[in-house]
Parts: C-alpha cells; sequence; structure tokens
C-alpha cells in the first residue's frame, strides 16, 4: 500500500516481474521500496527478500518490513532516515514470526504494527515506543484477528481491520491508542484518517468508503 | 528370513491379477522452478519426463499449494495471488527468488498436464493430488478466499483465531471447497487423491468454533468441552464437517457421469484403531471405506517398529487391507524421504532392517504386492529424489511383475 510523507511524496513496494520464475532462478528480483516525487521514480532498497509496507514518521525518516535482516531468513523493521541510514528498529526471534503495517503516531514517540508472534497465531495490533520496539503492548486479543492499524491525526486514537468473534467478515474498529474497549466503525478494511481527524476512509468490495466520526469521538 | 519372505513372495504375487498393478506418483510442480521453466508446456514436460523415469503410469497433479491453485481457478481470485508482497496472505520470509513472476503469465498447468499425459503410452491414467487442506503449511500463505473470510477459521480450546484454516463446520466453507472440486472435475481427471499427510498445519484441535461448540453443549450439557481435542465424543463431533466434503466429493463425481476413483490417504499407521488420521485430522477413512465414499485407501505412510521394521510394516499394513476386505483398493506406501520416525522413507526402513537401501527397495515393492496392494504410490517426486539406482529397482521390478514394463 502506497504511503505519503508531509511534502507530498509517495512510498511504495514494486518488483520486476519480467521474468520467469526459472529465468530468475540466478537472479533473484525482491520487492522493494521506491519514491514517486516531482514526476521521478527513486528507488530506496536493494532487500534480498521483500521491503515491503513502508510509512513515513514525521521527520521523514522511513519505516518499513524487511524479509531478510543480515542476510538471514529473519523479519525486522528497518528505519531508514533520511540520509539512508538504515538501523534495525524491532526484531522478532526467528522466522516464522511476521510483521505488518509499521507506523509511527503524530508525535514520532510510538510504533504501531501488525505483528504475528508465532506461526499458530493470528495477526495482532501492537504498540511499542520507537525507541523500543521489544517493550510491546498487545493491544487486540489472540481470539480478533486484527491488522492494518493507523493513527488518528492527534494520535489519541487508532483505527484498524479487525474480526471479533460473531462478526460476519472484517469490519473497521477504533481503538484508544492506550488500548482498552474498541467500538466497531464499519464494515470493511484498510482504514485511514483525514487529516481533518473526523474522517475515515476505508475499503469495502473493491470500492473505497468515507464515514465520518460523531462529535465527542463516538 | 528375508530371502525366505521375497522367494515367497514371489509365489504369492505370481497368482495374483497383477495387470492393473499401479505405480502412482505424486508431483507437485512448484518442486521444480530452479531446474525447468514450470511456467510453459515445455518445462512441464520435462516434469513428466522425469517423474516417468521411476516406473510410474500413474500421474497425480497437486492442484493447490502455498494457498495457490495451479489452475485458472473461479473460486480463487488470482489477483489477489500476489502473494510475495502481501504481508497477511505470505508471512513467511521466504527468499521470493523467482517465484515473483510465478503464475504471472497464468498458465492452466492441470490442462497442460492433462494433454501431455494424454500424449505419452506410459501414462495409464492422470489425475489429482489434492491436499487435506489448501494450504502447504500453515506458516506460508493464506489462500484468497480464506482471508476475505475471517468470520470462518478456525480456533483453538482458548479461542485463539487460526488464520490458515477455515472450518468445514460453516456450510459457506463446505460450498466453497466443493465448488473447487466441481470444477477439478471438470478437467477431466481419471483419479482423485486427497492426500493427508500434507494438512498444512490443520488438525481438530483447532475445530473449536461455534457449530461444533453448540452441538457439543447440545449432546453434553454442562460439561465443558474438552481441551483434548483427541476425546472420541470431540473427534465424533469435529469430524462431520470432514466427512462431509467426503460425502460432497462423492455426490459430485457421481453427479459427473464418470468413473473417477476417489482415494484417501491414511498416513503414519500404525496398526491401531486410534490413528493419528482418524483421530487428529478428523478423517474418518473407516466410516468412508463402510460407506462406499472412496474407491481407495492410500497408505501414505507406516510408523514401522525400528526392531522390526520390514515385518512390523507388512502387519500394519495387512491390517488396513483385512479392514477394507476388497470394499476398495488399497496402495502401498514406497516413500523416499524419511519425514520422521512415524513416516520413515524406504531407506530408513531398508536401514532398520539391516539390508541394503535396494534389497530392502525391493523387498517392500514385493511385499506391497505379496499383501494385495492394487499398487504404490510415491511421495511427490522432485529432482532429488527416488535416484537412478533406486529407480532402477522399482522400474525392473514393475517389469517382473506386468512383464511389459508397465
Amino acid at each position: 500500500m502506497p504511503r505519503w510523507r508531509k511534502d507530498g511524496a509517495i512510498v511504495f513496494t514494486a518488483a520486476n516481474e519480467t521474468k520467469s520464475a526459472f529465468a530468475a532462478r540466478n537472479d533473484p528480483t525482491g520487492w522493494n521500496l521506491y519514491l514517486f516525487q516531482g514526476g521521478q521514480i527513486e528507488k530506496l532498497t536493494s532487500g534480498r527478500i521483500r521491503e515491503t509496507c513502508a510509512s513515513f514518521a514525521p521527520d521523514g525518516t522511513l519505516y518499513f518490513v524487511a524479509d531478510a535482516t543480515d542476510g538471514k531468513d529473519i523479519p525486522s523493521i528497518v528505519r531508514m532516515g533520511v540520509d539512508g541510514r538504515r538501523e534495525t528498529a524491532v526484531t522478532l526471534p526467528k522466522a516464522p514470526c511476521m510483521f505488518g503495517d509499521p507506523s509511527v503516531s503524530p508525535d514520532g514517540q510510538r510504533l504501531l504494527r501488525a505483528e504475528a508472534e508465532q506461526y499458530n497465531r493470528p495477526w495482532r495490533i501492537v504498540v511499542s515506543p520507537v525507541t523500543n520496539g521489544a517493550e510491546r503492548t498487545y493491544l487486540t486479543p489472540l481470539t480478533m484477528p486484527a491488522y492494518a492499524p493507523a493513527w488518528s491525526p492527534d494520535g489519541r486514537s487508532i483505527a484498524f481491520t479487525g474480526c471479533r468473534e460473531g462478526d460476519d467478515g472484517w469490519y473497521v474498529y477504533l481503538m484508544s491508542a492506550k488500548g482498552g474497549s474498541m467500538k466497531r466503525f464499519a464494515k470493511g478494511k484498510n482504514p485511514a484518517f483525514a487529516p481533518d481527524g473526523r474522517t475515515v476512509f476505508y475499503d469495502r468490495d473493491g470500492a473505497i468508503f468515507k464515514a465520518q466520526l460523531k462529535e465527542g469521538g463516538d | 528370513m528375508l530371502k525366505h519372505l521375497i522367494a515367497s513372495g514371489i509365489v504369492v504375487y505370481a497368482c495374483l491379477d497383477v495387470s492393473a498393478f499401479e505405480k502412482i506418483a505424486f508431483v507437485d510442480g512448484s518442486d521444480y522452478p530452479h531446474v525447468f521453466d514450470i511456467e510453459n508446456a515445455a518445462g512441464t514436460e520435462r516434469i513428466i519426463d522425469r517423474v516417468l523415469e521411476t516406473g510410474a503410469d500413474v500421474v497425480l497433479w497437486r492442484t493447490h499449494s502455498g494457498a495457490m491453485p495451479r489452475y485458472a481457478s473461479g473460486q480463487e481470485d488470482l489477483d489477489r495471488m500476489v502473494w510475495p508482497v502481501d504481508k497477511r496472505r505470505a508471512s513467511r520470509s521466504t527468499l521470493v527468488n523467482g517465484w515473483v513472476t510465478l503464475w504471472g503469465n497464468r498458465p492452466d498447468q492441470l490442462k497442460v498436464v492433462r494433454d501431455l499425459c494424454a500424449k505419452r503410452p506410459q501414462v495409464r491414467k492422470w489425475g489429482l493430488h489434492m491436499l487435506l487442506e489448501e494450504a502447504h503449511w500453515q506458516f506460508m500463505y493464506l489462500g484468497a478466499w480464506n482471508l476475505e473470510h475471517p468470520q470462518f477459521w478456525c480456533r483453538k480450546h482458548d479461542g485463539t483465531a487460526q488464520m490458515y484454516h477455515s472450518s468445514f463446520a460453516y456450510p459457506e466453507v463446505l460450498k466453497h471447497r466443493l465448488a473447487i472440486v466441481e470444477e477439478l472435475i471438470g478437467y477431466g481427471p481419471e483419479m482423485i487423491y486427497v492426500d493427508t499427510c500434507r494438512n498444512g498445519g490443520y488438525f481438530l484441535a483447532n475445530e473449536y468454533v461455534k457449530p461444533y461448540l453448540d452441538r457439543w453443549t447440545a449432546l453434553y450439557p454442562g460439561e465443558p468441552v474438552p481441551s483434548d481435542s483427541r476425546d472420541p465424543r470431540w473427534v465424533a463431533i469435529a469430524s462431520e464437517g470432514r466427512y462431509n466434503y467426503f460425502k460432497g466429493m462423492r455426490r459430485l463425481i457421481d453427479a459427473s457421469g464418470r468413473k473417477i476413483p476417489l482415494l484417501v490417504g491414511i498416513d503414519s499407521v500404525c496398526g491401531t484403531e486410534a490413528d493419528r488420521t482418524t483421530t487428529a485430522l478428523g478423517v474418518d477413512w473407516r466410516r468412508y471405506v463402510n460407506e462406499g465414499i472412496v474407491d481407495g485407501v492410500v497408505v501414505a505412510s507406516i510408523a514401522v517398529d525400528p526392531s522390526d521394521a520390514l515385518g512390523s510394516m507388512e502387519r500394519y499394513f495387512r491390517k488396513v487391507m483385512a479392514f477394507v476386505d476388497g470394499r476398495c483398493k488399497v496402495y502401498f506406501p514406497i516413500m523416499s524421504y524419511n519425514f520422521s520416525k512415524q513416516r520413515p522413507g524406504y531407506a530408513q526402513i531398508s536401514k532398520w532392517a539391516g539390508v541394503s537401501v535396494a534389497e530392502g527397495l525391493r523387498f517392500q515393492l514385493e511385499m506391497a504386492v505379496r499383501c494385495g496392494a492394487a499398487g504404490i504410490v510415491m511421495e511427490c517426486v522432485d529432482p532429488d529424489n527416488y535416484p537412478e539406482r533406486d529407480q532402477k529397482v522399482i522400474r525392473d521390478f514393475v517389469a517382473t511383475v506386468n512383464g511389459d514394463g508397465k
């Protein structure tokens, strides 16, 4: 999914799909991140497997999921500064644990993401201090698969895609960024707040919808 | 002792009608992308060449793996099969290599395989190798339909959602999976095999879903649902959806008007009633045999006793034969890989028996005939298994049995 930077640049994931699997056997073409800015496309990463799910922090630092860490088949969330320097922000003990959808809070202090800590566990929403990704607070329970979290512009709420027991499919849920009770907002997936903080966009059945939050945050 | 058994075996199988003794090879085309270009007919033909080197005369082709259909499916949206980039679907960190483009040109591999097999006189039958679950291991990939229907996902006893598997307890899941079978029957397979060994990490311990929990409450009011999924009462409840699936397959095959043998696999056969296939996977194969749902039972692996490897192998296999008692065919495993102690390959069994691989392999082949098996099944033939020396043993044996090399 593409993401905006404050200045209007867009980061997205792409790969060269011109080769067959056989033709590419000695020339792997991983999925990498690209930046679209001013009509130009710039390749940002050259990862070994997949480098996906990018998101900008307010200061322009890029966070993304890398499926290889130090040449090993272990995923991590990488932080890449505006100078191009990379460092690992969060690791998991071993594959096949998984990350998705990293997103830094508007104040730049917290790192939100989807995470499945074991292969037989569902995706859950997790938040950590941006300086210590290992300090995990799980915001959703194991009984509720959840992914695609998004911050509200004021950083007080998050929206995400989830399915609670009894739901008839994926729904957009809203909850406080500190955790606690959640509210089912609309049937659909992949929510995003508009800059006004009152409008939420999401997709359902191949169409994009928007809905307004009521006054008082309810 | 060994020589005596081999000699007596030859006497016995010479009396059998062995003209139809089948040599079945399972094939997963996606085992080959590093050696052949499997995305076109020429590469697929080379896979078939490789498979036939083993002496196989029945080719059963994998229909799904990694939750991805190997054909143009109307049930699974190929546009959402771009799994390398969708973290929800392709959760595992796997070297992408060329796989990013796999199926990029959308070949219909099943159609290619069917047409190629029709041109090969060695191939008596071609058919489908279907996995019990479409995921080819649970931490790899999530099916597109599964992803869109989290309300049907399996759950553990504590309610933890299991995102790779949807439960047959829900009629919608059964309908979807049978629709897949229906479109596969449209390819004209001459045999359909459901492989329980490759179950994608599915177990009855993942079936604590509302319809089954409600059923438990109705049958055993006030009694907590057992956390041990091997509780026979729970097994009976939670196996019902799988039973309906097999029954549905039978109905669809019969409705097609074609005689397509339906085979069910049983795994880690160990000579007891409470085998893994029944109690862990909920595939009550004895019921399927009793009710005439299946035409064949594939003994995919035998958990032999290492202290009496060949003897126990024969005893355990004969127990299956005795149960089936001629009501359907039974196939004998000639498995190359040594997956585990419960799933030993022919080389490991030979080692335990204290004989060479060639001797042990030949003995196992002869055991299959002596016991009255309808044929042998070979583990997914890939570029690395069934080496030339073992192929020769199999081919020589086949020539002895059928007299014509078939």
